[in-house]
This record gives structure tokens, C-alpha cells and sequence, in this order.
């Protein structure tokens, strides 16, 4: 019988011992109102303190689900210039020349399929299909970003949304 | 006498189109060195014709170039 009562006992101090990990154990004597349920039971704070350490972190994973900030018309023309940089039939000397007059066919030597590449480069860049009759309108770096412009309704002074920035109630627990 | 009428024309876009359609779906691809080769491919079957001028042969080539197109599509879809 004690033998019995001594090994289930070592079993449910390992248990015990688990839970009273070492990040919860400085808690275990605290009371706290937060402890106290409104019929007066008490709650060990170190439940507690982990189920609303739970709660944080599900609060701070939802909070990660940000909004992406507004574009605008100076990042669609950053993003289309890379775009244009990193396509791999343009000469070196001409990569880092491209401005917003550049012509496709007649300043970077490029053929009709180059072009067409380059439309599609864009398009997988910004999300979104171009349709094909446009595509005779934008031979020019200009041409593009006026067009990504105004068909992605990108103005210059971006509308007010739901802030990207952290929030800092949730950063106390850095990763 | 004008060499490039407007069937001619149409012919054109209507290859334009077709490497339109193997450029996105090569934009697809998951793995880069297959879209690089895929690419190359296309690339080297387009420039190869790009001399043609008798439009039956264009269109012939068109209508193949779709196919090959079609069985990409479909190796695509069955290997994701």
C-alpha cells in the first residue's frame, strides 16, 4: 500500500513538476484579482498567466495578418525599373540606363517576343492580368507606369488604412 | 506591292498570342531550373520560325506550337 501510494505520488510530482516549468514557477504564489473567479474560486496563477499567455500569442499570430501599406506611383515605378533590370536579354551597359523614356524595341534593341516578356514579367509582378489588346500601348518604361497607375488606382498621397505598424501591447514577447 | 497584309497581321498576333499564353504559363513553374529550360525552349522555337512568311506554315506552326502548349499545361497539372 505505501509502496503503491509512494510510486503513484513520484508520478504525479513528474507531472506536477512539468507543469511548474521554470518560466511559471516564480508565478505559483502570486494571487492576483485576475485569479479570482467572480464565485470566489481561485484559479493557481500560474493556469492563468499561461492561458493568457496563450491568449497573447493568438492575438499577436492574428496581428500578423497585416494589410500590405499602400503603393505608390514611386514603388510601382521602383518595382517596374527592377522588373526591367533583371530581365536577362537587355546588354549590361544598358541595364542600369533605363528611365521612363526608354522604348523597348528602339532604345534596348528588343524584339516583339522581348516584349511580350517583359508585359508578363510585370504582370506576374504586380498580380494582376494585362489584357492582350493593351499591350500595344506600352512600349515605353512611361507608358507602363502611367498605365499600372491608373489601372491599380495608385494615388500620391496614400489613403488613410488600418496601420501596418506594430502593435506594441503585443511586442513585450520577442522572438 | 505590299508584302504583309492584313492576314498577315492577324497571323502575328495570333503567334504573339500563343507566346502571350507560354510565357504565363511558364511564369508558373515552380521549379526555377525547369521554367529556365522551358523558357529557352520557347524562346528557340519562336526565333527559329520567326523568318517564316507563307502563312500556311505560320498557322501550321501556330496550331503546334498550341499543343505543345496544351501538353504543358496538362504535365503541369498532374504533377502538382
Amino acid at each position: 500500500m505505501l509502496k503503491t501510494i509512494l510510486r503513484h505520488g513520484c508520478r504525479l510530482r513528474s507531472v506536477v513538476n512539468m507543469r511548474l516549468s521554470a518560466p511559471l514557477c516564480n508565478n505559483i504564489h502570486t494571487l492576483t484579482p485576475s485569479n479570482v473567479q467572480a464565485n470566489g474560486q481561485i484559479w493557481p496563477h500560474v493556469f492563468v498567466s499561461r492561458r493568457t499567455r496563450m491568449l497573447d500569442q493568438f492575438v499577436k499570430d492574428a496581428g500578423q495578418m497585416r494589410t500590405p501599406p499602400p503603393l505608390t506611383p514611386r514603388d510601382i515605378e521602383s518595382r517596374v525599373l527592377r522588373i526591367c533590370n533583371e530581365y536577362d536579354k537587355i546588354q549590361e551597359a544598358n541595364k542600369n540606363k533605363i528611365t521612363l523614356e526608354t522604348h523597348f524595341m528602339n532604345d534596348l534593341g528588343l524584339d516583339s517576343l522581348d516584349h511580350v516578356e517583359i508585359i508578363v514579367a510585370l504582370e506576374n509582378e504586380f498580380g494582376f492580368e494585362i489584357p492582350d489588346a493593351d499591350y500595344d500601348k506600352l512600349y515605353t518604361v512611361g507608358n507602363v507606369v502611367d498605365y499600372l497607375i491608373k489601372k491599380m488606382n495608385v494615388t500620391d498621397r496614400p489613403k488613410t488604412t488600418v496601420s501596418s505598424a506594430p502593435d506594441p501591447r503585443y511586442d513585450d514577447h520577442h522572438h | 506591292m505590299n508584302q504583309f497584309s492584313l492576314k498577315h497581321f492577324i497571323v502575328r498576333s495570333q503567334a504573339l498570342a500563343l507566346y502571350r499564353d507560354v510565357m504565363r504559363t511558364v511564369m508558373k513553374i515552380e521549379d526555377q531550373d525547369y521554367r529556365k529550360e522551358i523558357r529557352e525552349w520557347a524562346r528557340s522555337e519562336f526565333h527559329r520560325n520567326r523568318s517564316l512568311r507563307d502563312l500556311g506554315e505560320i498557322r501550321t506552326q501556330v496550331a503546334l506550337g498550341r499543343r505543345s502548349l496544351n501538353e504543358l499545361k496538362l504535365a503541369m497539372q498532374m504533377a502538382s
